[in-house]
């Protein structure tokens, strides 16, 4: 379980966190909704101690982050995170050097489903192909945990379909997903959590079957609710 | 230890082309340089033996030619100066290029499952390692080019040098290439703990940006008090109290301190205050 | 593999460490080949007189490869081949005072090694240094005296500064002598100034009070205004001070009086200045019961020290002193005693047969020590009895490399010293 508790964190004088708490489980998909420039980046660099928070605590199952933490837990960028001059098997063969949680069987089968060249460099792949690329680098490694910011943001339909897709398969079964969007509908149906957010705090956070079955409402609805209210 | 290897063979590969280029054009320029001017002295030097002109006389009048006409020249110190300056520039671009464009690679570097000093070190250690490298085979090069100088120049008009009569001669190598090991060692410390400081200042610029500038030149200015005080100290209130030995034992602290203090807020910083 | 993914590392890290190793070995080799190993030849007599002797000065090479040396019997030692940590000892060859910071390191620290600052005996080392506290706006320096005593029973030091009385715009200050008798220092300076257009040298004697820091007594050795004639010079010099501390009460003064003449050459259009020496007289001065004695010098010697000025060397030793100078190929010794002053002996040595024409002159433990400086690749040594006039040792110093293929190197030896 990850666990966001109470983080604040100002840029400046400007608070762009101020007490955002909330949990994310294992085997779920939790989605941190709200619009840009709301923090939802901010937090997943927080989790990943990619950037210093004024206060509150993250904890991944109960310890604060540490450097074996990330054979545990991954951040997939919305931008990809290998340098442009290098083919994709040499971006996976980084990954393989410095993780212990890399999984090659799991690479190759990435690699066959999006249909990508290891031959091809980084630098010359469409933007729907860089983006599967650092899908699979996040993907491939044999972690509890995976962070994905606006991973359909700006790539082209049939990419997306072809990343969505991952989300349903085996791929990504049974490990905790933190997704940040801007733009729900596309993955509505594959949320298990939403945490909604808005001026550096949740306003809700909550279920999204129990929310469908019990009061009859998409996210969309809860969504509009609260950003009315 | 393991990732700090392959973090540092990662960086010097990052750097190769650039840092080949640099070998390469040394040993072109000085080469060049060695053939042009050798040339240029024989050629008036026949036209002197045609002028009818004994060769007492030419060696008086136009003088012999040694290695020291090549190293005065734009020739040989220019590719030196040009491999400094690129090394200077890499000191901070070693950090700032993982930052910048349009690939965030820091992001990956701080997610590596490793003590994050470990970059720190990397990044240092391929500094050190290309600055040492230049260095060893500029030594190579003076050696070859002294050959090709025997084959061009003819014994009665040239003046041989010794490796070290060469490096004498050429006021910044005798930095560059002391006679004492240990002196090479204080050479290089300090070169190297310059560059350790530099780090740390980068470092303080990433975690708070344009206040991080100040905290940076605080931190070296302080670095550099730090490593001197003993000097300071001796010329100042006490008065010649120390003698040289402790000078010199008092500096090795001071800069171990410095370069430890760098070390362990590189650390602080990487762990906890730095942001992508 | 590894080695596949890691070559671009491994190759650099192993060039280099070839290279400067390499290069390390090189450059030992290269200055441990720089500079001729020296040794001492005996041409006669037996070398035992040169143990515990050291002989220093400098070594020059055409190609500007130069080094301070020191030679003893076992050999010769180079400064520049001396390890970092060795060089970083402030004065080579080392003198009696830098001996003394083995010692007394806490009292040494931060003092000038100037062998006559200091007074050594059993109960006390004693320094004093003349230092320049500032510069005056006429560009002379202000000198002040820095004091500093050692009880060696109970190991205190006791330090102060005192200005110099009696001493206004001064050229240069130079400490004589130090000597501690009871509870008073006593401290010969040598100032230079400027009085009525001509530089003149004044010696002084203050007598310090150890416990208060104040100097009670103040006397002036020769009365400075004597010296200042237009038409002279006159010079004062110790001829024992400079490398000794010497815990003897007597010191060997001369004083030099001369004239610059305008010699018309024969060609009538070019004019030389030349220094004749007119009088030259010699003095005792016993710190202890503050009298000045002269030496009588007889006649014929008399001739001989004007006309060889810079030839002569002087040096108390025991219970003699004694005055030499080098005339004509003759090395020539008088020996007064201190009992009476009067001329007790007198020896001349031939250096004709050794070819010795400048050299250095020193007298250790009743031998008398003449080392060649004619800036040549080898220098002649001559030992001699003061009291018996019997030659001891004739020797020379050399390579010990075939002489032949070194031959664009000079030797300067200025110094003959104790080990």
């Amino acid at each position: 379980m990850i666990e966001v508790k109470d983080i604040t964190k100002k840029f400046g004088r400007k608070k762009v966190l101020n007490g955002v708490s909330f949990t994310a489980n294992k085997g779920e998909i939790t989605c941190l909704i709200g619009i840009n420039g709301v923090g939802k980046t901010t937090i997943l660099n927080a989790i990943m101690n990619l950037t210093p928070i004024n206060s509150g605590e993250v904890l991944i199952d109960g310890e604060k982050i540490h450097k074996e933490s990330y054979e545990k837990i991954t951040f997939i960028p919305d931008a990809i995170t290998m340098l442009p001059q290098m083919r994709i098997a040499d971006a996976m063969q980084f990954m393989a050097d410095f993780y212990q949680s890399w999984n090659q069987v799991r690479a190759d089968e990435l690699l066959s489903f999006f249909k990508l060249d290891p031959n091809d460099r980084i630098s010359s792949l469409s933007k729907g192909n860089t983006a599967k690329v650092n899908m699979l680098l996040g993907l491939a490694l044999d972690v509890d945990y995976l962070l994905m910011d606006e991973p359909f943001s700006g790539i082209d339909i049939f990419s997306r379909e072809q990343i969505a897709d991952v989300f349903t398969s085996h791929l990504v079964e049974d490990r905790g997903v933190v997704i940040t969007t801007h733009e729900i509908s596309d993955i509505e149906h594959l949320i298990d959590k939403a945490v909604i957010l808005n001026d550096g705090v949740v306003l809700r956070e909550f279920n999204a079957e129990d929310v469908r079955e019990n009061e009859g409402k998409s996210i969309i609805d809860v969504m509009r609710e609260v950003y009315q209210a | 230890m393991k990732n700090f290897l392959k973090l540092t063979n990662f960086e010097l590969n990052r750097f190769s082309k650039i840092y080949i280029t640099l070998i390469g054009l040394t040993l072109v320029m000085q080469t060049i340089g060695m053939i042009l001017l050798s040339s240029s002295y024989m050629s008036d030097v026949e036209e002197q033996l045609a002028m009818g002109n004994s060769m007492e006389w030419i060696t008086i009048n136009l003088g012999t030619f040694s290695f020291s006409s090549l190293t005065r020249t734009f020739w040989f110190g220019g590719p030196i100066i040009i491999a400094i300056v690129t090394l200077l520039i890499y000191v901070f671009f070693i950090w700032y290029r993982d930052w910048f464009g349009k690939n965030t690679f820091i992001y990956r570097l701080l997610m590596i499952p490793t003590a994050r000093i470990n970059l720190f070190f990397a990044k240092a250690s391929t500094i050190f390692l290309m600055v040492l490298g230049l260095i060893s085979l500029q030594l190579v090069f003076i050696l070859l080019e002294n050959e090709l100088l025997k084959i061009l120049v003819s014994d009665a008009f040239r003046e041989d040098q010794s490796l070290k009569q060469i490096i004498f001669n050429f006021d910044y190598m005798g930095v560059l290439y002391p006679n004492s090991i240990i002196q090479f060692f204080i050479n290089y410390g300090i070169g190297f703990m310059a560059v350790f400081v530099t780090f740390t200042g980068i470092l303080f610029e990433r975690c708070y940006r344009l206040k991080g500038i100040l905290f940076g030149i605080l931190f070296a200015g302080v670095s550099l008090l730090i490593f001197i005080s003993p000097i300071l100290l001796q010329v100042t209130i006490l008065n010649e109290f120390f003698y040289p030995i402790e000078i010199f034992i008092l500096m090795a602290i001071t800069g171990l301190v410095v370069i430890s203090g760098s070390i362990w807020m590189s650390h602080y910083l990487l762990n906890k205050k730095i942001r992508v | 593999m590894v080695l596949k993914r890691f070559w671009k590392l491994i190759a650099l890290a192993i060039t280099i460490v070839a290279i400067l190793v390499t290069y390390f070995i090189h450059t030992a080799i290269v200055v441990a080949s720089q500079f001729p190993d020296l040794e001492i030849k005996t041409i006669s007599g037996d070398k035992s007189v040169l143990e515990h002797i050291a002989i220093t000065g400098d070594y020059y090479q055409e190609e500007g490869n130069s080094s301070p040396l020191i030679v003893t019997l076992e050999g010769s030692t180079y400064y520049e081949e001396l390890s970092y940590f060795e060089k970083l000892e402030p004065y080579f060859p080392p003198n009696e005072a830098t001996k003394l910071k083995d010692n007394y390191r806490n009292f040494m620290r931060g003092k000038m090694y100037n062998p006559s600052s200091f007074f050594d005996n059993e109960e006390h080392l004693a320094y004093v240094g003349a230092e320049i506290s500032d510069w005056g706006t006429n560009y002379l320096p202000e000198y002040y005296l820095e004091v500093d005593v050692l009880n060696k029973e109970t190991n205190k030091s006791h330090s102060f500064q005192t200005d110099l009385p009696g001493v206004e715009e001064v050229n240069h200050v130079d400490v004589l002598k130090a000597q501690v008798v009871k509870e008073n220092l006593y401290v010969i300076v040598k100032l230079n100034y400027l009085l009525a257009d001509q530089y003149v040298d004044e010696i002084k004697v203050y007598t310090m009070d150890i416990s208060s820091g104040q100097i009670v007594g103040d006397q002036t050795l020769f009365d400075p205004s004597e010296q200042s004639n237009k038409d002279r010079w006159s010079h004062l010099s110790f001829l024992n001070h400079h490398s000794e501390i010497g815990s003897g009460d007597n010191l060997l003064l001369v004083k030099d009086i001369g004239r610059d003449l305008e010699v018309n050459q024969t060609d009538g259009f070019t004019d030389e200045i030349k220094s004749e020496l007119l009088e030259r007289a010699f003095y005792i001065y016993n710190i202890s019961t503050n009298q000045l004695q002269e030496l009588q010098i007889p006649e014929e010697h008399y001739e001989k020290l004007l006309l060889n000025e810079f030839n002569l060397s002087g040096f108390v030793f025991d219970t003699h002193v004694y005055i030499s100078y080098v005339d004509e190929g003759n090395l020539v010794v008088l020996s007064y005693s201190l009992e009476n002053y009067k001329l007790e002996s007198q020896q001349t040595y031939s250096l004709k047969e050794l070819d010795m024409e400048d050299s250095n002159i020193k007298i250790i433990d009743n031998k008398i020590y003449a080392v060649e400086n004619d800036m040549k690749n080898t220098a002649k040594i001559f030992v001699g009895d003061v009291t018996t006039g019997e030659v001891l040792y004739k020797g020379e110093i050399v390579s010990k490399q075939n002489s032949d293929d070194r031959n664009d190197y000079s030797l300067n030896f200025y110094s003959v010293k104790k080990n």
